[in-house]
Formats: C-alpha cells, sequence, structure tokens
C-alpha cells in the first residue's frame, strides 16, 4: 500500500516536472475507436461499410496510392479491410499516419458526396437552361425572344423595302399633304398652349431633305 | 503492434514455384476489371480464378492489385 502510494505521488511530482519545464506527458492509451492494425511492414484500417458507401472507400484507396500499395478486402455487408502496404522500404513511412490520412479521406469524400447528392437537382436545372441557348421553344415565360411585333403594312400593300437611301421617302404625296392639313386640336397638341412656340418650331414643314444636300 | 484478428482473406498472394498466384474478393475486384489488367500484362494469365504473375517479386502483385483500384477508377496511370 505504502509502495503504491510512494509511486503515485512520484509520478505526480514527475508530472508536474515535465510540465513546468514545457514538456508534455507521454500519452500511451489509444482511442477507442482506433481502425487501425500496424504490422511489421503492413497495416490493416478496418471500415464499417454502413458508415462508408463503397465508391467512397474506393476514391480514399486511389487517393493513398501515390503512397502506398492498396488491397481491399473483407465483408461488404460487415467489416471492410483496406490492407496498406508502403512502397519503398528503404524510406520508411509511419503507416499508422497514412491510416488517419485515409480516415480523413473518408470524410472528405463522403461529405462531398453527400453535397454532390443534395446539388444534383440545382446543377441539372443549370445544364438545362444552359443547353437549350437560343432554342426559343424550350424557353418559357414572355421573354424578348418570343414577342410578336405587330407587322406594319404599307397603304400600297408592298413589303417594305430593307434599305432607306438618302433623299428618298417611303410615304407618297397625299400621304404627306393629309398629314400637313391636320385639325386645329391636333395641332394644339404639337404646339403646346398658346404664346410658347414663339419661333413656330412646331409648324409642319417640308422636313424632307432634296438629293442635292446629301 | 496489434494482434492480427483472424479474418478471412481472400485477396491473397502465395507463391507457387517460381510464379504468383493471385486471388481476388470478387465482392470489390469485378472480373471484367481483372481481364483488362490481364491484358496490359505480357507475364500474366488466368487459371482456375486465378491470375498467375510469371515473376516471384511479390512487390509485382502489389502493383497488379494498385493497376485494378487505378482502372476502377477511372484512371489511365500504369506502373
Amino acid at each position: 500500500m505504502l509502495s503504491t502510494i510512494t509511486s503515485e505521488k512520484f509520478l505526480i511530482e514527475v508530472s508536474f516536472f515535465l510540465l513546468s519545464k514545457g514538456g508534455t506527458i507521454p500519452m500511451t492509451e489509444n482511442s477507442i475507436l482506433d481502425n487501425i492494425e500496424v504490422h511489421n511492414d503492413f497495416a490493416i484500417i478496418s471500415i464499417n461499410p454502413k458508415l462508408y458507401p463503397l465508391s467512397v472507400i474506393y476514391s480514399a484507396a486511389y487517393w493513398i496510392l501515390d503512397k502506398v500499395h492498396v488491397i481491399i478486402d473483407g465483408d461488404p455487408e460487415t467489416e471492410i479491410l483496406v490492407e496498406i502496404r508502403q512502397k519503398n522500404k528503404e524510406e520508411p513511412l509511419d503507416l499508422k499516419e497514412v491510416g488517419y490520412e485515409f480516415n480523413d479521406e473518408l470524410i472528405n469524400y463522403s461529405v462531398y458526396t453527400v453535397q454532390a447528392t443534395r446539388n444534383k437537382r440545382l446543377r441539372e436545372y443549370i445544364m438545362e437552361n444552359s443547353l437549350s441557348g437560343n432554342t426559343s421553344q424550350n424557353i418559357k415565360g414572355p421573354f424578348p425572344q418570343q414577342r410578336e411585333y405587330p407587322k406594319q403594312r404599307r397603304a400600297d400593300n408592298c413589303a417594305p423595302r430593307n434599305s432607306w437611301g438618302p433623299g428618298e421617302q417611303s410615304l407618297k404625296e397625299e400621304e404627306i399633304v393629309r398629314i400637313r392639313q391636320t385639325t386645329a386640336k391636333e395641332k394644339q397638341i404639337f404646339s403646346g398652349p398658346e404664346g410658347i412656340d414663339v419661333e413656330g418650331i412646331s409648324k409642319p414643314s417640308n422636313y424632307r431633305h432634296s438629293k442635292n444636300e446629301f | 503492434m496489434n494482434q492480427e484478428k483472424t479474418r478471412e482473406r481472400k485477396s491473397t498472394i502465395k507463391q507457387n514455384k517460381n510464379v504468383l498466384e493471385l486471388s481476388f474478393n470478387e465482392k470489390f475486384y469485378p472480373n471484367e476489371i481483372i481481364n483488362k489488367v490481364v491484358e496490359k500484362y505480357q507475364e500474366a494469365e488466368i487459371k482456375n480464378n486465378l491470375v498467375v504473375l510469371k515473376t516471384k517479386d511479390k512487390e509485382e502483385a502489389y502493383k497488379f492489385y494498385d493497376n485494378l483500384l487505378k482502372i476502377m477508377q477511372g484512371g489511365t496511370a500504369w506502373h
């Protein structure tokens, strides 16, 4: 009993001494969640297939192929085993550390898979819209491409010309005369209240240019 | 060092005289992928559901498993 107390006291004193010198107390206990068995020249990582799908395990295994050889075994229903074995024996590798990295990658690829599944519908919607592009029949809603403009017809029922040349006028003389002979009420609209249009800029005049002016 | 648990292994490498006989867990390594990789190896053939590598170097066998994984993940890199 006395020796036990003495040894405990000794350990506490050593711990305080290490802490006072800025050191750390060595931890020997392994995590109860440890899934890595390290052997002489290989390690086995045990994976619960209910937590990680096979596609995620393949992706994580592919990621560590640069460092170690990988063999997958076990039962996809109960326990999946990933055996890792270092490639270059001249350069020793901490297989436990590689195992921890493998565990990190399992979580990494799982998160990626979950996010990709969540965003699947959104990605499909964006792709559909970007690929449908200029095909107006796939566009829903009152977009400008779908507007139907009123077809303007000339008095002589001829199709309008695509180009217009200087000095040319599509209106006929009688149409111009009719425009000039507007009623006083219409003139009032253009000229505004009496006394405003002093310079007479609202009065219709021959606005056409002659050919010589060009 | 951990004590190795008694687990049944299906992906194994066994030396038989001057060749290595590789077996595969078919739940993780599909036969079509194995055939594809065997075609790439000049000194490999399939006998009785085993892949026979004409070498004694086990490193070649590990590389064979790595290549299976690479092909399954769509990679083109080759040892």
